[in-house]
């Protein structure tokens, strides 16, 4: 039987090791070619299909390894919740990092009422300004059904497993893993595109601006450097912002900083 | 490449990046430390309790704010052992810059350096 899972891990990796988002992709490469379900075809997510980075808190309490971010993806497949784990827990061992804490939740969507996705999401909003404990997480995810395990380590990655599948389900956190294939090149280092083409090569829902004023279809963002998307109100909206031309002080979309997608 | 890495750390004048970085000595301790400190519990074993402040490594902190990209790309420049992030985990559009640096960690108020070999100052 075919089911919704969000997967998040967290505390996996350090200097100079594989990170904890492509270890992330991985994983969900490697369940998605075990599972006979295949996911839709979304040009625009490429390699990275819907892998979010969840910022945690930093505080000289929390003991992170390289950047306290949690990196969290939803899926779906037809194998057990034993499976599942059995995929994660072994890639995990093999490529988390010595020092790593690792820690992964696993959750069936659809097992989660309303309450227990409000609980799950202030959760997680918690533990992006408060310190929170491995007690803390392993209470929220018994309350709520969350398979939760340690994997090395400290075991510490298990806070911010929790939290990320929280941030993930509020729909208004995290920055998409990887940058969006809009046809950029060396030859091609900038074009200007509608946002209606935007969406179709893409495959995002939304142009959304800093502002979180939503754009027109017929709005022309102009694309250079790396195009990122954002997850806001539930929706992969790539983020822009409005520039002044300074010769001619004509205003121009453009596709967000890094410094306007660091607040996601 | 580790090897490279320690070499280079071995031969640089950390000193140049005082100019983008404190030195902070662990016998000056800031709010940050300070609560570390008293983290640490009066029932440890001798052993494992800290022998003087002066004993513990310094820590090279971010002078400016984090938003003050200018400041973080002109320390990269200067910086023999800058290692690029993971790109998703980059904050600023140009790579060389200490903010995009797998050798930074994220302060509450800033960033320190854990690149930079300790130093001695007089």
């Amino acid at each position: 039987m075919t089911k919704t899972w969000l997967v998040c891990i967290d505390d996996t990796d350090e200097i100079g090791t594989k990170g904890t988002g492509e270890i992330a992709e991985e994983i969900m490469q490697l369940i998605v070619s075990q599972s006979s379900v295949r996911p839709q075809d979304n040009p625009a997510l490429g390699n990275a299909i819907g892998v979010t980075r969840h910022q945690l808190y930093v505080h000289p309490d929390i003991p992170y390894t390289s950047h306290n971010s949690a990196m969290c993806f939803e899926l779906k497949s037809d194998l057990s919740l034993l499976q599942l784990k059995d995929i994660c827990i072994a890639h995990l061992l093999a490529e988390s990092a010595l020092a790593a804490d690792p820690g992964l939740a696993i959750v069936d969507k659809a097992t989660l009422s309303p309450v227990e996705c409000q609980q799950l999401m202030a959760f997680g909003l918690d533990a992006k300004k408060q310190v929170k404990t491995k007690s803390d997480a392993y209470q929220m995810a018994s309350a709520v059904g969350i398979d939760l395990s340690e994997h090395g380590g400290t075991g510490q990655g298990v806070i911010g497993a929790v939290a990320g599948i929280g941030l993930r389900l509020s729909g208004n956190d995290g920055r998409l893993k990887g940058q969006l294939s809009m046809g950029l090149s060396a030859q091609t280092p900038s074009l200007n595109l509608s946002v209606k083409q935007i969406k179709i090569l893409s495959g995002l829902d939304a142009v959304m601006a800093v502002n979180a004023q939503v754009l027109d279809d017929q709005d022309v963002i102009h694309l250079s450097g790396k195009v990122k998307a954002v997850l806001s109100n539930h929706q992969f909206v790539l983020l822009v912002y409005q520039y002044s031309e300074p010769a001619t002080g004509t205003f121009q979309w453009r596709n967000a900083l890094k410094q306007h997608l660091k607040d996601y | 490449m580790k090897q490279n890495d320690q070499e280079k750390q071995r031969e640089f004048d950390a000193s140049v990046m005082l100019t983008w970085f404190v030195y902070e000595r662990p016998n000056e301790p800031d709010k940050v430390s300070s609560q570390r400190q008293q983290a640490v519990p009066d029932q440890l074993p001798a052993q494992l309790q800290p022998q003087t402040l002066t004993d513990l490594p310094g820590r090279w902190r971010f002078r400016f704010s984090t938003e003050n990209v200018i400041q973080s790309r002109e320390a990269a420049l200067s910086c023999p052992v800058f290692m690029a992030d993971d790109e998703d985990e980059m904050v600023d559009d140009v790579l060389l810059s200490c903010v995009n640096c797998m050798r930074r960690r994220w302060l509450i108020d800033g960033f320190e350096c854990r690149g930079l070999p300790q130093i001695t100052i007089v």
